[in-house]
């Protein structure tokens, strides 16, 4: 939506009729106070007003005009109006007619918001109020019109937060599925399944002893779970309210530069203490484990399974020895028998006997030996006898001659070898664990001393923050001991918060594995699904919490990256820090300010403040901008009211450049006399229009009060 | 040939057991300081607990009960119970738990029970004992171990509750046992 | 619509969800794909409910969407 021209009659100030033609950059108005800039801007809001509320006032009445009444006379009447470029040109015209009655009673009539817009080429004339709900709705008209510097901080409020993401964010609506106050859908239905699943549970007629305990447990965990969440809600309540009420009394610190730096020197002592705790390893008890250090007494015992395996090994080499002597006689025997040796050469073996015996001749003397003579005799009896005495001796094959059937000699060899191995890690381990409790120690000190550092600044720090809160000599004490105990609340609500974050995700952890515990026990088909259903539900409530989390996460990076893009070309002050929106409970959220180097400005000045708001607000505009396909004019009222000239001219030209219509009325641009700085204007890129009042008017007389608008700069 | 039993090593025949201990342990002891009867699917930090599998625990108890050398039979008319993890997955933890693996404390038991029990390894060797008994006499000697172990825990509990749950309250026991000879030269005491 | 199909990758990228259900929330960037993903009643569930609230946040319409989820559930959830 771009505006084209407006048009204001009878507007209070606004005498007659006055119709501006808007450029689609930046537009300003500049006025001295008293000039008509607030009526501008009232004309506007009047315009955009869609409520039903009664909107025929007489105080929006130029008096002016009135003055110019006869009673019983023609009416004149207030309208305020514009055209509007939004997927094709629009008017709305807002008015009232007023006039004197016979008896002199000025009398209203007519209210009449009418609009027109084009259908092809013809133009229809429509319902105002529609069609600028339909242009320019509400939620956006909010993040459009600003009056007052002050008014910039759209944060300031509860549930703004919530506000913008419900709707400018990719998704909105989650509340219909999320609360996390049990209103949404899927708390809703978690709830049911549950009573279904207690029920069908009940029902199931073979519930074992172990299922009740089960639902016991888990009803006892669910109770637990609910009062922590509670517990955290309330920590969560304390924790901000004590960060708002020291967040407020810091930005209100005259004392700002030592105020940062206390700050600073808290901040790095506290970076210093958790790099310090980072580094402190004494989960002991589990680095007897893994790390070995349980074995810090098993020399001793290596030893003695040394010794034991080796004892072992060489009692077995023995009887093995001794038994491959035996063997090694029986073998010789076997051999024998096999014919495998020769005999001496003066006496055959079997087969020469066997084989003389045969041929009937003596190969030993050389002669014949036939059949039947005492030779033949001689030999054949030889080798009954040779036969005779290997025959008892001859090993049986079939019969396992060896001593040891297994060999977990080896085994323990290698195991031996192994333990061996890792003596050196052993023997080393007791200088390793003092070692590493001596340094933990020494790390332990440091956290404890820095941690003294810290108490101490921010004892300083509330020192200083009491003395510089505006207040007498009495009061000193007793708000010094409030700030003390402030920052003691919210501390101790941190501590708190932090603790039960962990205790809720501990009971979340114990209470789904016992309910899956109880999906595998149930034996009952029934209460087995009702079983399922409930947790497939609180699967499906936790993933939309998660996803409702995650959507204002998105938002919020969104947001934040638009804006310092902004702050980057606004750069008031040199300053090359970034924003940061930081999400706060229930919906809230808050602005901050960190330098380049990492510190948070605690005390930005008020031209830096304003451009961090109006990076926001631009950032803002350019989320509608996505979201509706349509871009949308920025309207200020004195928005830099406190700024010093130069300051200001920067801002302006920066804004120039932003590239969205912004329509400002300022007191800037005027000289301390009331004449326009015109070397100043005309560096100015935009059209530029001078609100003043007629100079023949008399200050006293509302009456003789009128507005002129003069057009000063019109070539961009 | 001669039929040689070269199926399992001694150490996997081990390894492929199960210890046991008295049921009251859980309570009093096993499940105070480890996840033990709570699943194993989170860290142990969720949970905040000082171990992981209950076996841990009963690593703790048995290296007690071997630094003390001393051993105590389980009591026959109590309930036991068995952790339903076998040795050969003791300390076979995966990364996600941010623990580290500890293979050698597995091998370095097995040493120090064949070392403390009177095994005939010739007679084993021989097959004239079975190696399946010969484990069973390992397993029993450990549960022993540990079982002095987790008295030794109970009564140290008992005198003074908070010991155990301080972030040295077991690497000082074990200190204590391995450094008795010397005099102390560090105060453990948490800071 | 485009807002159902951000509302459903935001809710199915929920880790335990996915992890617990055995999913790839990558394959159901749409509403279409997640009400015909049968293998995965939780997916069907989810979509089923950003779909028929039809954005009223009234308990009849709780009810009625409960009913007709708790029904799918029931019917095709498996261990």
């Amino acid at each position: 939506m771009k505006i084209k021209n407006i048009s204001i009659k009878n507007f209070r100030s606004y005498y007659g009729t006055h119709t501006i033609e808007l450029y689609e950059g930046l537009n300003i108005f500049i006025g001295d106070n008293g000039d008509g800039k607030s009526t501008l801007f009232d004309s506007l809001n009047w315009l955009f007003d869609t409520t039903l509320t009664e909107q025929k006032n007489e105080r929006l009445i130029s008096k002016k005009c009135l003055a110019h009444l006869v009673s019983g006379g023609d009416a004149e009447s207030v309208s305020v109006s514009m055209t509007f470029e939004h997927d094709g040109e629009k008017y709305i015209e807002k008015s009232f007619d007023f006039f004197l009655d016979a008896n002199g009673n000025l009398k209203t009539a007519n209210y009449q918001f009418v609009g027109y817009e084009e259908y092809g080429s013809e133009r229809q004339r429509v319902d105002g109020r529609r069609l600028l709900d339909r242009c320019f709705d509400a939620s956006i008209r909010q993040y459009c019109l600003f009056k007052g510097e002050e008014k910039l901080d759209i944060f300031n409020t509860d549930n703004a937060l919530q506000y913008l993401v419900n709707t400018f964010s990719e998704v909105h609506d989650f509340d219909m599925f999320y609360t996390g106050d049990e209103e949404g859908f899927t708390e809703f239905a978690v709830q049911n399944a549950k009573r279904a699943r207690d029920v069908a549970i009940k029902n199931a007629n073979a519930t074992t002893q172990k299922e009740r305990d089960l639902n016991t447990a888990i009803g006892e965990i669910s109770r637990q779970l609910t009062s922590v969440e509670r517990d955290l809600k309330d920590a969560e309540n304390n924790y901000n309210k004590y960060d708002k009420l020291l967040t407020d009394i810091e930005s209100h610190a005259e004392a700002s530069e030592d105020l940062r730096r206390i700050n600073d020197r808290i901040k790095n002592l506290k970076e210093r203490k958790e790099n310090t705790e980072l580094k402190i390893d004494d989960a002991y008890s589990k680095k007897l484990l893994d790390d070995y250090w349980i074995m810090c007494g098993m020399s001793p015992v290596i030893e003695l399974f040394s010794e034991k395996t080796n004892a072992f090994i060489k009692e077995k080499q023995k009887l093995e020895i001794k038994e491959a002597e035996k063997k090694g006689k029986k073998e010789a025997i076997k051999e024998i028998a096999a014919g495998v040796l020769p005999l001496d050469p003066l006496i055959p073996d079997r087969k020469s006997m066997e084989n003389m015996i045969h041929d009937e001749f003596c190969k030993v003397c050389g002669r014949p030996a036939p059949k039947g003579s005492d030779p033949y005799n001689f030999m054949v009896q030889k080798l009954q006898s040779l036969l005779d005495s290997i025959s008892g001796e001859v090993p049986n094959d079939e019969e396992d001659s060896n001593l040891f059937t297994n060999n977990y000699s080896v085994e323990l060899q290698q195991i031996l070898r192994n333990v061996d191995y890792m003596t050196m890690r052993i023997n080393g381990l007791q200088n390793e664990i003092s070692g590493s409790v001596k340094e933990n120690n020494r790390l332990k000190m440091l956290a404890k001393n820095f941690q003294r550092s810290i108490d101490d600044a921010i004892d300083e720090k509330n020192k200083l923050l009491s003395k510089n809160n505006n207040i007498t000599e009495e009061e000193l004490d007793t708000d010094y001991k409030n700030i003390s105990n402030w920052n003691k609340y919210r501390n101790d609500a941190d501590h708190s918060r932090e603790k039960l974050k962990i205790r809720k995700k501990e009971l979340n952890d114990k209470l789904t594995e016992l309910q899956s515990e109880l999906a595998g026990i149930s034996k009952d088909d029934k209460s087995k699904t009702a079983v399922l259903v409930h947790q497939a539900l609180q699967y499906i409530c936790s993933a939309f919490a998660y996803a409702k989390q995650k959507n204002t996460r998105n938002f919020i990076e969104l947001l934040t990256t638009h804006a310092n893009g902004y702050l980057k070309k606004l750069n008031v002050d040199d300053f090359h820090g970034v924003i940061q929106i930081i999400e706060r409970a229930n919906g809230a959220a808050r602005l901050q300010l960190v330098d380049n180097d990492g510190t948070i400005v605690t005390n930005p000045n008020t031209a830096l403040e304003t451009s961090k708001f109006m990076s926001v607000l631009f950032a803002i505009s350019d989320l509608t901008t996505l979201k509706r396909e349509n871009d949308y004019p920025l309207i200020f009222d004195a928005p830099t009211s406190s700024f010093g000239p130069q300051k200001e001219r920067d801002f302006y030209a920066a804004i120039s450049s932003v590239n969205k219509q912004c329509i400002i009325a300022t007191k800037s641009f005027l000289k301390e006399d009331g004449s326009l700085d015109m070397p100043k204007i005309e560096h100015q890129k935009g059209k530029i229009f001078r609100l003043s009042l007629n100079p023949d008017c008399d200050l006293e007389k509302m009456s003789t009060i009128q507005t002129n608008i003069e057009p000063i700069k019109m070539n961009i | 040939m001669a039929a040689r039993n070269t199926t399992d090593s001694l150490f996997a025949l081990w390894a492929k057991r199960d210890a046991y201990f008295e049921t009251h342990f859980q309570d009093e002891i096993i499940s105070k300081f480890s996840d033990y009867g709570v699943g194993s699917s989170k860290s142990n930090e969720a949970k905040g607990k000082t171990f992981g599998g209950g076996y841990e625990m009963f690593i703790i108890a048995f290296f007690i009960g071997l630094y003390s050398d001393s051993r105590r039979e389980l009591d026959k008319s109590l309930d036991k119970k068995k952790f339903g993890q076998p040795i050969e997955y003791w300390g076979n933890l995966d990364s996600r738990t941010g623990r580290k693996s500890y293979p050698e404390i597995r091998k370095h038991i097995f040493a120090a029970l064949i070392a403390k029990t009177d095994i005939d390894l010739i007679a084993l060797e021989k097959g004239e004992i079975e190696a399946g008994d010969v484990v069973s006499t390992l397993i029993d000697a450990m549960n022993e171990y540990a079982n002095y172990g987790f008295y030794y825990l109970a009564e140290k509990l008992k005198d003074n509750p908070n010991s155990l749950y301080r972030n040295s309250g077991f690497l000082d026991i074990f200190l204590d046992l391995t450094r008795k000879k010397q005099p102390k030269d560090e105060e453990l005491e948490e800071l | 619509m485009h807002s159902e199909d951000e509302m459903l990758k935001l809710v199915l990228s929920d880790k335990n969800l996915w992890e617990m259900y055995g999913f790839n929330p990558n394959d159901y960037p749409t509403m279409k794909s997640a009400l015909s993903a049968e293998d995965y009643p939780v997916v069907v569930a989810v979509a089923k409910i950003i779909r028929n609230l039809n954005g009223k946040q009234d308990k009849s319409k709780y009810k009625e969407v409960y009913k007709e989820i708790y029904e799918y559930l029931n019917n095709n959830i498996i261990s």
